[in-house]
């Protein structure tokens, strides 16, 4: 009960200061167009005045949890089967590329992809070959599909924008 | 007075002149027998130096890739290596081709693998199975892990020439000694003896006629069988028999032994498999026991030694037990020559025959295929393609293919159940649909079915229908509007009357509701007509086009505002293509079907890889996929789940005026399906994409668990996730009492108050949200945290904190 006391003491004290400082510097008021929190804002700096004055009205309900509209990533914590064996071809796919078989090195990624199509690496891999075959157009479209993959990995964003750079200097 | 010539010296003078006439006459008949022969050598060096066979060109489906927990039971796989032309044996496999299994065990010797991109050896190979997935994958010779194994590419069509023959070409060297000596021992035993004809042969043979008082045996060697096959007419005369004779005399002379042997080993005729005529041995060891030649057993090789002489009389497929008297008699020959031991003998003799079985058709995914061979007519001409014995690989999963029949078949059977109005009498006039499957992201086509029944019609309803798409087509809508609008934007959903060719054209809504507006995500979800074609007006029919376009729809479409609604015919190949773009963040890639071609040698004459070229940038199609995702859960097809898809899909729904056409078009990362019902005359299916088409994708979803992960999209750099308030679409307010999260697209997301005025603008949202927890508070961040102290304490039940505007 005392923690209880305090802290809505110190919510009041707080939310004097708030009313003191919208004096100070007003904001404009919103249309009723304009989005949703300014209006929210409007409402907090009202309520408490009201509050003070009266006696202590109970907090505004919480608002329902948000629903999501996007499916939550699956909780994995190790690659799925699939996922393995895609690396396995992942990796039959260098051998081939360092022996510069870029025909057969494609058609392992492309079987990669299909298999793990979120492994940033097969799209890298893929724009080699087709920097191998001096077809820049596509290893332009799998230079970008890696970048989008590698996002967060500084390291591999790095290597894909070196091969950027060469992609664009075979266009030229 | 005459000079008297003695009656010896004119005897002397008549035997000169008459052996003069005889030398010059036998001289002559030799020059003409001669220049004869060397005018048949000349005919039989054209016919043979060349290509000696017209060869059918083969297509086959995609490898299937075997690892451990992978998601296909045992049956499967068991089917598709039966498929694949594999053979049980009640053994440890010992050959190539060979497989056993038991209780949750497959051990199969794998073949040779040759592709165009790559190749390897066969193999011993077993796979153990927990449930319906592969537990463990080893060699069992060294007990070691293969890898990831590639099974080879199963048969799904020939393409015959007019003559309609099919033979699987082999070499003397590789046929066993074995399979030569049944034929030689069939046909003709003293082949290695003779110079093409055998006169005890012809001898033997008129003895045994003469005393039968019938034909009963033929003297031909194998040479006059060869040349009589290749050069002459099937007549019994004279003229032809010593034409025989001498075609064979003259091709001994110009050929080896074994060159010749090998000219009959592949060109005789052994047997019809309906339309098609089974020739050489080496098909027929395919045919009739589903072997190689080099595979077969001692008895096998003396059945099928014996069938030459009459297939339809010794065929094992008409009557097994003629076949095998016929086999043993072969085999007596064969031990009388010594050229297998007693022991040999005993253990052919005592063998069962066990014939492989076939299909009079072996066409597998006819629609598929149709679809390639006219790809392939750009590439090679006609003859080419039934004759060149080229092998013509594929993107098809035979599995898949065999899932989007049945699950076709399956819908159909069940809407013209309960609705009986759509049963028709006439073949022809049935209630049709399509499937197509296809990976999104390499564009590969998975399975094509075109139609409900191939031999009733041959019209692919994939490739070369033109339907309207109905709402089908309001995701181009959407998507050109993202850029001026938000998924939590509100269009009007009013009754408008429109203009459309001088006539006024107001559309209604599927329930015939109207008024008040709608969110995008609503609106999309719910296929709401009147805020579609609202939207559509709004962005531009203009823009719209140029999108559709630029996403591979080829059919005409016209600036109307009925486009918005699908009114304009588009193809269902191109319509799942632009799908495919939604799901490979934005790249649209070419359907692929043929990824090589090769010849009968094995030189790669033909390499095709995936194309993917960029049509919308990554986090637009984030968005469309988030925005068809609810399509799938609070949409049109709700009805998903309730069916028992687990795994998150988007989707769209799609009904024609009249329900002339059903459709439903839906994706994972992994693989997106395309479904489309409807008559072909245009009769009323009397139902909608929902209740027509889904279950069919359903159906087929379920059958094909190994090629789904049941994962979503990854988010893309551009788009961020803000709370909104369902009623009004705007950013939620402490008051609001439906608050759902919503995906923008960070150029054009609504920002809340305090951060437009705290923040510079072009920071995302994660710098946002670290910056205001590490630094300058404002007020209202204070406030809000003391509120939530605040209620915490007041209800210690309550511990969910709000979620707004939370970081993409």
């Amino acid at each position: 009960m005392m923690k209880a006391d305090k802290l809505f003491f110190m919510a009041l004290v707080a939310l004097s200061i708030y009313g003191l400082s919208g004096c100070a510097s007003p904001r404009p008021m919103a249309p009723r167009e304009t989005p949703a929190p300014v209006q929210e804002k409007t409402q907090e700096s009202r309520q408490p005045e009201t509050a003070v004055e009266s006696k202590p009205t109970p907090p505004a309900p919480a608002p329902a949890p948000a629903k999501p509209v996007v499916p939550a990533p699956k909780q994995q914590s190790q690659p799925s089967a699939r996922q393995l064996a895609s690396l396995r071809l992942t990796e039959a796919g260098k051998e081939q590329l360092d022996q510069g078989n870029a025909d057969q090195a494609i058609a392992l990624f492309e079987r990669a992809v299909s298999m793990h199509a979120a492994n940033g690496q097969n799209y890298f891999y893929l724009a080699e070959c087709w920097l191998l075959k001096s077809n820049p157009a596509q290893a332009k479209e799998y230079n970008r599909l890696a970048t989008l993959y590698f996002q967060g990995n500084q390291q591999w964003l790095n290597k894909c924008a070196d091969q950027a750079e060469l992609i664009r200097k075979m266009e030229r | 007075m005459k000079k008297k010539v003695p009656p010896k010296k004119r005897r002397f003078k008549i035997i000169r002149i008459t052996l003069l006439v005889l030398a010059v006459a036998l001289i002559a008949a030799a020059g003409s027998l001669y220049l004869y022969c060397a005018h048949q050598a000349d005919y039989i060096e054209k016919r043979f130096s060349g290509r000696r066979w017209s060869l059918p060109s083969k297509v086959y489906s995609g490898s299937l890739m075997i690892y451990p927990g992978q998601r296909i039971g045992e049956q499967a796989l068991i089917e598709r290596l039966h498929r694949s032309g594999y053979y049980p044996v009640d053994f440890k496999p010992k050959k190539k081709g060979q497989m056993r299994s038991s209780a949750a065990t497959v051990e199969v010797y794998l073949r040779d693998l040759t592709l165009p991109s790559r190749s390897r050896e066969g193999f011993p190979l077993t796979i153990t199975f927990a449930g319906d997935t592969i537990d463990r994958v080893f060699r069992p010779d060294d007990n070691g892990d293969p890898g990831i194994v590639e099974l080879e590419p199963e048969e799904l069509t020939v393409f015959y020439g007019p003559e309609r023959e099919q033979r699987k070409l082999i070499s003397v060297k590789q046929t066993p000694p074995y399979v030569i000596a049944a034929v030689l021992a069939a046909e003709d035993t003293r082949f290695y003896d003779h110079f093409g004809v055998d006169p005890r042969g012809i001898l033997r043979a008129l003895w045994t006629n003469a005393l039968a008082g019938e034909v009963k045996q033929g003297g031909s060697t194998i040479t006059q069988q060869v040349v009589k096959n290749y050069f002459l007419t099937p007549e019994r005369t004279f003229k032809r028999k010593f034409n025989e004779m001498l075609l064979a005399l003259t091709m001994e002379a110009m050929y080896d032994k074994d060159d010749i042997l090998e000219i009959y080993l592949n060109e005789i005729y052994m047997g019809q498999k309906g339309s098609v005529s089974i020739n050489g041995v080496g098909e027929a060891a395919q045919f009739y026991f589903g072997k190689s030649v080099q595979d077969l057993s001692m008895g096998e090789a003396a059945a099928i030694a014996g069938i030459i002489r009459a297939p339809n009389i010794y065929s094992p497929y008409k009557d097994l037990e003629r076949c095998r008297k016929r086999r043993d008699l072969i085999l007596g020959i064969m031990r009388k020559h010594n050229w297998i031991s007693a022991e040999e003998y005993a253990v052919a003799e005592s063998e069962p025959l066990r014939v492989a079985g076939y299909n009079k058709s072996i066409r597998t995914a006819p629609f598929f295929t149709d679809y390639v061979q006219k790809q392939l007519a750009e590439l090679y001409p006609e003859e080419a393609l039934t004759t060149l014995g080229l092998s013509i690989y594929t993107t098809l999963d035979p599995e898949v293919q065999i899932a989007a029949e049945e699950a076709l078949e399956k819908g159909l059977s069940r809407l013209e159940a309960t609705r009986p109005a759509l049963k028709r009498e006439n073949p022809d006039e049935r209630l049709q649909g399509a499937v197509l499957v296809m990976e999104p992201k390499t564009g590969h086509i998975l399975a094509m079915v075109g139609g409900r029944d191939y031999s009733s019609s041959q019209f692919n309803r994939v490739t070369q229908a033109l339907r309207q798409p109905g709402s089908a087509f309001k995701p181009f809508v959407f998507l050109a509007a993202l850029d001026e609008f938000t998924p939590a934007s509100l269009v009007s959903n009013e009754r408008k009357t429109y203009m459309l060719n001088g006539q006024e054209w107001t559309p209604e809504n599927f329930d015939g509701q109207a008024g008040g507006s709608e969110r995008l995500r609503t609106a999309l979800a719910r296929s709401i007509n009147l805020a579609s074609v609202d939207l559509a007006m709004k962005v531009g029919l203009a823009r719209v086009i140029s999108l559709a376009t630029s996403m591979g729809i080829s059919t005409p479409l016209m600036p109307y505002p009925s486009l918005a609604l699908g009114a304009f015919e588009v193809i269902p190949l191109e319509l799942a293509r632009a799908y495919c773009s939604f799901a490979a963040d934005g790249a649209l890639p070419y359907p692929l079907s043929i990824t090589g071609v090769m010849d009968d040698q094995g030189a790669v004459l033909e390499r095709r890889h995936v194309t993917i070229q960029q049509v919308m940038d990554p986090a637009h199609a984030y968005i469309m996929n988030s925005l068809l995702h609810s399509v799938t859960t609070e949409g049109t097809a709700r009805s998903l789940k309730a069916q028992g898809i687990k795994f998150p899909v988007a989707g769209k729904t799609g009904t024609t005026n009249g329900f002339r056409d059903a459709w439903f078009i839906g994706y994972t990362p992994d693989v997106l399906a395309l479904v489309w019902v409807g008559f072909d005359n245009g009769d009323s299916v009397q139902a909608t994409g929902g209740s027509a088409a889904l279950p069919v994708w359903v159906e087929l979803m379920k059958a094909i668990p190994w090629r789904l992960e049941g994962e979503w999209f990854t988010q893309p750099p551009g788009v961020v996730t803000r709370v909104i308030c369902a009623d009004t679409g705007e950013l939620a307010t402490r008051g609001c009492a439906t608050p759902i999260e919503e995906v923008f697209l960070e150029s054009n997301a609504p920002e809340p108050a305090e951060t437009q005025v705290a923040e510079p603008s072009g920071h995302d949202d994660a710098e946002r949200s670290a910056r205001q927890g590490s630094g300058s508070e404002s007020a209202g961040d204070m406030i809000r945290k003391l509120t939530e102290k605040l209620k915490r304490a007041l209800k210690p039940g309550e511990t969910k904190g709000e979620r707004y505007d939370e970081g993409g």
